[in-house]
């Protein structure tokens, strides 16, 4: 792909409390493609399922041990926002009726038999929320739309989502 | 804690490649406490130990805990399903004989996710869910019910270096 630049900011902006405020910025060399998709995570909204934003074999060549993953995969960066949709019964904050997009993690079918379901939410993004994470390429990752808890029951409306993979 | 800004800047500056830039902003509206510590991984938690080229569950004990979540020993979160985010930063320092990206000498700080147990003892963790290169960082809007760990293992992207040092906070 090409070098690209990423920074992050964090400041405090309440004077009443302790000041906070840093920026750390990286550059990544990538050697791979791109991009940003925005799309409706409608499918996996109320329905059970979940979906699958980057798949373990993406990037690196399955490996000849089923247990070992490969070591061939490059340094691959995941960006996600949940975009705030109108819609919404809920205030982007309220805890059992605001959709949050919840991302796990899972074997996705290589190695352990046990280990190729996905485990407990690693990360739950916030309407308006984003996450940026140097990934396990070697993992398969899954997005789906629930409330804070992971329930999917009080989800009415369909979650709108961008993301990026970059390698 | 207090109401706080982030913004997310992603940019390229290869102009022969595909143009691509964006940012985007978020206002965490914080109760609780948060704040940023630099530290160095202690050795328990790096170099020789748990090969991460092999799959399946990540001892618990192999990490250093970011965050407890319910049923930690350490757990002191509020009740219920409180926002909390993670920023953790692998910070380049001397010592290290490879460059940062440098495949099977650098120092990457791998990050699992466990459900921390209920008793003294940490539960397994499962795959990593982040790698966390020499001079990178991750934002993660975390799950607070469980916990996070790091650790920065010989492997696949450490080679049993003297230390890692990371910084990092956890803000709710």
């Amino acid at each position: 792909m090409a070098t690209v630049s990423t920074t992050f900011t964090f400041s405090s902006t309440d004077i009443t409390s302790d000041a906070l405020s840093f920026t750390v910025s990286d550059t990544l060399s990538l050697t791979g493609s791109g991009g940003i998709r925005r799309f409706d995570l409608v499918n996996a909204t109320n329905s059970q399922s979940a979906y699958e934003v980057i798949n373990s074999e993406s990037f690196a060549l399955p490996p000849a041990d089923a247990d070992i993953v490969s070591t061939t995969a490059s340094p691959t960066y995941l960006y996600l926002k949940n975009v705030t949709g109108s819609g919404f019964s809920g205030s982007a904050g309220a805890m059992s009726t605001a959709s949050y997009v919840h991302l796990y993690v899972s074997g996705a079918g290589q190695g352990m038999v046990a280990l190729k379901d996905g485990l407990r939410s690693a990360a739950i993004i916030p309407q308006g929320g984003f996450t940026y994470i140097p990934v396990n390429p070697n993992a398969s990752y899954f997005i789906y739309a629930g409330d804070h808890t992971g329930s999917e029951g009080n989800i009415t409306a369909s979650t709108i989502v961008e993301f990026g993979i970059f390698n | 804690m207090a109401t706080v800004s982030t913004t997310f800047t992603f940019s390229s500056t290869d102009i022969s490649s595909d143009a691509l830039s964006f940012t985007v902003s978020e206002t965490l509206s914080l109760t609780g406490s948060g704040g940023v510590i630099r530290m160095n991984l202690d050795k328990r938690f790096t170099g020789s130990m748990e090969d991460p080229n092999t799959f399946g569950e990540r001892p618990g004990t192999i990490g250093f805990e970011l965050h407890a979540g319910s049923g930690s020993v350490n757990d002191n979160n509020p009740s219920g399903s409180v926002p909390t985010y993670l920023y953790l930063k692998n910070v380049t320092g001397s010592g290290y004989s490879a460059s940062a990206g440098g495949h099977t000498t650098a120092s990457v700080v791998h990050i699992f996710v466990s459900g921390a147990g209920a008793t003294t003892i940490a539960s397994n963790g499962g795959h990593d869910v982040a790698k966390v290169y020499q001079g990178g960082f991750a934002y993660i809007p975390i799950n607070p019910n469980v916990s996070y760990y790091a650790y920065s293992p010989t492997g696949s992207g450490a080679a049993g270096l003297t230390g890692t040092i990371i910084e990092y906070g956890v803000f709710r």
